[in-house]
C-alpha cells in the first residue's frame, strides 16, 4: 500500500464531543457525556481507515464531527491542511462537495417524497446551478450505472427498492460530486450478508477508480479486515489501538482490541480459537472510570491504570514509525 | 385516480344513508314535536296539522316517504318558517357562512403552518415559546370571550371597525367575524405543524439532505414541509367542513345572516326536516372534505398513491 508518506487530506486532533445531559426530574445536574474524548488520527489520499468498536462508542459521533454536521466541543478538524473546527453550515457548504456521507439506514435516509433521480441530482444542482437539465440527467445515469442502478429506475420512489438498492442509491448520491473523502457510518449493517460483500465490493472499486480516501465505521471486524488499510479501535470515546490492518489483527496490543478480535467467528468450525471473554458491561459514558478508560473490563489492569490515562504510545516492530500506536500501560507485562 | 374519487363517491351513498336513517330516528325518539305548545290546540287542528305533514302515520312510513321525497332533491318544508322550504332557508344562510369560513379557514392555514415551521426551527428557544404561548392562549379561551372582546377593543374603543353587522358582506365587517373564527383554527394548525415539523427535521433524511449541502431554508421547503403537512391536511378536512358551515356564536355575536344558527335553533323547535336537511348537509360535506384530503395526501405521499 503505497498511502504513506504524503501529506494527510484530513487531519484530526484531539478531537472532543461532549454532550450536555439533564440528570433528575426536578433538580437537575447538568453533566456531560462525552461521546468523543481525544481522538487524533490522520487519513491519507487513497486510503481506507476504519473505527471499530461496540455499540455507543462514539463512532457515529466521530464521523459526524469530522464533517462538521455536529459541532466538536474540543480539538481540530484539519481538512488539506486548512481548519475546518466550528466551521458554519454556510462556511461548510463549498466543502461538502469534498467530503460526503453514506449513512446506516439506507430507506430512512432518502427522502421519500423524491424520486430517486432527485434524490441523486440534487448535490449537482446544489452544488453545480449552472448545469444544464440534461446534463444534469445525464451525470444522473452515469452514476446510476456505476453503482450498478438500472437506467430505468431513474423515476421510482425509494420505498420501491431493496435496502441493498438504496444503499447503492445513497451511494451515487454521495459519489456524483466526485468527493474526496467518504465516511461510510455502517454502510452495510442494515444488509443482509450477500448484499454487504456487494456494497463492500462497490466501495472497494470505487476508491481504486477515484482514488477515494474512506472513513470507514463498522463494528463488524471481518468486513473491516477485508476493506481497510488501516484500523482505529475506539472504546467509550477514546483510541485504545490504532494500526495498519495485518498488524493489527495479527499482533494486537491492546487487551481491549485481542478480545475484539479473538470474538469475530472463524469461517472454519473445526478450528477452535481461545476466545477473551470480556467481564461486566460498557461503564456509562456520563461517569466513565478514572485514569484508563477500559480498566474496569480489563484483565490486566491494576493500581497504575486507575491513577492516569494512558497516552497512545508508539510500538512499531516495523520500520515505519508511528505506525502502530496503543494506549496501554501493560503492553509490556502481557508480552512478556 | 379518477375511478378511485369515483369508487369513494359511491360508497358515500351508503355512508349517507345511515347517517340518515340514524338521525331520523333519533329525532323521533326525543320527547316532544314540533308543534307543541304550552296551550293546548284544539284536538281537530292539531290532527289536521299533523296529517298535512305526514306526521300522523307510523314513523316507519314516514321514513320511507322522507327517503322517497330526498330522491327528488326534496328536502321538505320547515315547520317553523312556514313560508320557506328547507332547501331556500340552507341557501340563503349558505353564501355568508360560507365567505366568512372560506376566510377564516385560508388564514388559519398560512398563518398556522407558518408559525409552526417557525416554532419548529427555533424549538425550545424563545421564538417557538412565544409562538406557542399564544396558541395556548388561543385554544383556551372561547371564542364567545374572543369576538366580544375583538368588538370591544377593534370596534368601540378604536373605532376602526364595525361592532357587528353583515353590511352585504363588505370587507370591513367581514374582518372580525373572520379573525375570531379563524384564532383556535391558527393555533391547533400551529401546534399540530409544530408537532410534526420537529418529528420530520430528526428524520434521518433531513440529516442527508444537510449532509449533501443543502441551503437550510431550501432543507425546510423541499424535503421538510411536505412531510410535516400530512397531520395538517388531515386535520383541515373535517376542520374546513366544521368553519365553513357557520358557528352559532359568532354568527350570533356578528348578527350573521349565516346557516349556523339554524343547527341549534332546528333541534330546540323539533323542526324535524331543518335538522335533517342541515345533518345531510354537512355530513355531504365532511365526507366530501375528507375525499378531497386522501386525494391531497397522495400527492404529499408518493406510498399512498393508489394505482387505477
Amino acid at each position: 500500500m503505497t498511502v504513506t508518506e504524503q501529506a494527510p487530506i484530513l487531519t484530526v486532533e484531539n478531537l472532543k464531543v461532549h454532550f450536555p445531559v439533564d440528570t433528575g426530574t426536578f433538580f437537575t445536574k447538568k453533566k456531560t457525556l462525552k461521546a468523543v474524548d481525544g481522538v487524533s488520527f490522520q487519513l491519507h489520499e487513497g486510503e481506507t481507515l476504519s473505527v471499530v468498536g461496540e455499540s455507543g462508542c462514539g463512532k457515529s459521533t466521530l464521523g459526524r464531527a469530522v464533517l462538521q454536521l455536529l459541532h466538536n466541543t474540543d480539538g481540530q478538524v484539519v481538512w488539506m491542511g486548512q481548519s475546518i473546527t466550528g466551521h458554519s453550515v454556510k462556511e461548510m457548504r463549498p466543502l461538502r462537495k469534498q467530503m460526503q456521507i453514506i449513512f446506516q439506514d439506507p430507506l430512512a435516509s432518502l427522502d421519500p417524497r423524491m424520486t430517486i433521480g432527485e434524490i441523486i441530482a440534487e448535490p449537482l444542482v446544489t452544488h453545480h446551478p449552472e448545469l444544464a437539465g440534461e446534463a444534469v440527467r445525464d451525470r444522473v445515469r452515469e452514476m446510476m450505472n456505476i453503482v450498478g442502478l438500472l437506467p430505468h429506475m431513474i423515476n421510482r420512489y425509494p420505498h420501491e427498492f431493496s435496502g441493498g438498492q438504496c444503499q447503492r442509491i445513497g451511494i451515487a448520491r454521495a459519489m456524483i460530486l466526485q468527493p474526496r473523502v467518504i465516511v461510510c457510518d455502517e454502510p452495510v449493517s442494515a444488509l443482509d450478508v450477500s448484499i454487504q460483500a456487494q456494497i463492500i465490493n462497490l466501495l472497494g472499486e470505487l476508491q481504486q477508480k477515484f482514488g477515494l480516501s474512506l472513513l470507514f465505521i463498522s463494528h463488524d471486524l471481518s468486513i473491516v479486515r477485508h476493506i481497510s488499510h488501516r484500523v482505529m479501535v475506539l472504546y467509550l470515546g477514546n483510541v485504545m489501538e490504532i494500526a495498519d490492518k495485518d498488524d493489527l489483527y495479527n499482533s494486537p496490543k491492546h487487551p481491549y482490541t485481542q478480545a475484539l478480535i479473538s470474538a469475530v467467528p472463524a469461517p472454519d468450525p473445526a478450528v477452535r480459537k481461545k476466545r477473551v471473554v470480556l467481564k461486566g458491561d460498557l461503564p456509562s459514558p456520563i461517569d466513565p472510570p478514572s485514569g484508563c478508560i477500559f480498566r474496569t473490563r480489563c484483565l490486566y489492569a491494576d493500581e497504575q491504570c486507575s491513577q492516569k490515562k494512558p497516552d497512545l504510545v508508539d510500538c512499531s516492530t516495523s520500520g515505519l514509525n508511528q505506525r502502530h500506536q496503543v494506549a496501554c500501560y501493560k503492553t509490556d507485562i502481557i508480552y512478556g | 385516480m379518477f375511478s378511485y374519487i369515483l369508487k369513494r363517491l359511491l360508497t358515500a351513498i351508503p355512508t349517507l344513508l345511515i347517517i340518515i336513517t340514524i338521525a331520523f330516528f333519533m329525532m323521533r325518539i326525543a320527547p316532544g314535536g314540533p308543534f307543541d305548545q304550552e296551550r293546548q290546540l284544539p284536538p281537530e287542528i292539531e290532527a289536521n296539522i299533523l296529517k298535512a305533514y305526514d306526521l300522523d302515520k307510523p314513523v316507519h312510513e314516514q321514513y320511507f316517504i322522507y327517503l322517497g321525497k330526498l330522491l327528488q332533491f326534496d328536502f321538505g318544508p320547515s315547520y317553523k318558517f312556514r313560508d320557506f322550504s328547507v332547501t331556500e332557508l340552507i341557501l340563503s344562510g349558505l353564501p355568508a357562512s360560507f365567505q366568512i369560513g372560506g376566510l377564516a379557514i385560508l388564514l388559519a392555514t398560512f398563518i398556522g403552518i407558518g408559525l409552526g415551521t417557525l416554532a419548529a426551527l427555533y424549538q425550545n428557544q424563545k421564538t417557538d415559546y412565544a409562538i406557542m404561548g399564544v396558541a395556548m392562549t388561543g385554544i383556551a379561551v372561547p371564542n364567545f370571550v374572543a369576538a366580544p372582546i375583538l368588538s370591544l377593543v377593534f370596534g368601540v374603543y378604536l373605532a376602526w371597525l364595525p361592532v357587528a353587522g353583515w353590511g352585504d358582506g363588505a370587507a370591513r365587517n367581514l374582518v372580525l367575524p373572520v379573525i375570531s373564527l379563524a384564532l383556535p383554527q391558527i393555533a391547533y394548525i400551529a401546534r399540530l405543524t409544530r408537532g410534526s415539523m420537529i418529528e420530520v427535521l430528526h428524520s434521518n433524511y433531513i440529516r442527508t439532505a444537510r449532509a449533501k449541502g443543502i441551503r437550510e431554508r431550501l432543507v425546510v421547503i423541499c424535503h421538510a414541509i411536505k412531510g410535516a403537512l400530512l397531520p395538517v391536511v388531515s386535520y383541515l378536512g373535517p376542520a374546513v367542513a366544521a368553519v365553513t358551515t357557520g358557528s352559532v356564536v359568532i354568527e350570533s355575536i356578528y348578527d350573521i345572516p349565516g346557516v349556523g344558527r339554524y343547527f341549534v335553533n332546528a333541534a330546540l323547535n323539533r323542526d324535524y326536516p331543518l335538522v335533517m336537511g342541515v345533518v345531510i348537509f354537512y355530513a355531504t360535506l365532511i365526507l366530501l372534505m375528507n375525499l378531497i384530503v386522501d386525494v391531497v395526501y397522495s400527492f404529499l405521499d408518493p406510498k399512498l398513491r393508489v394505482s387505477g
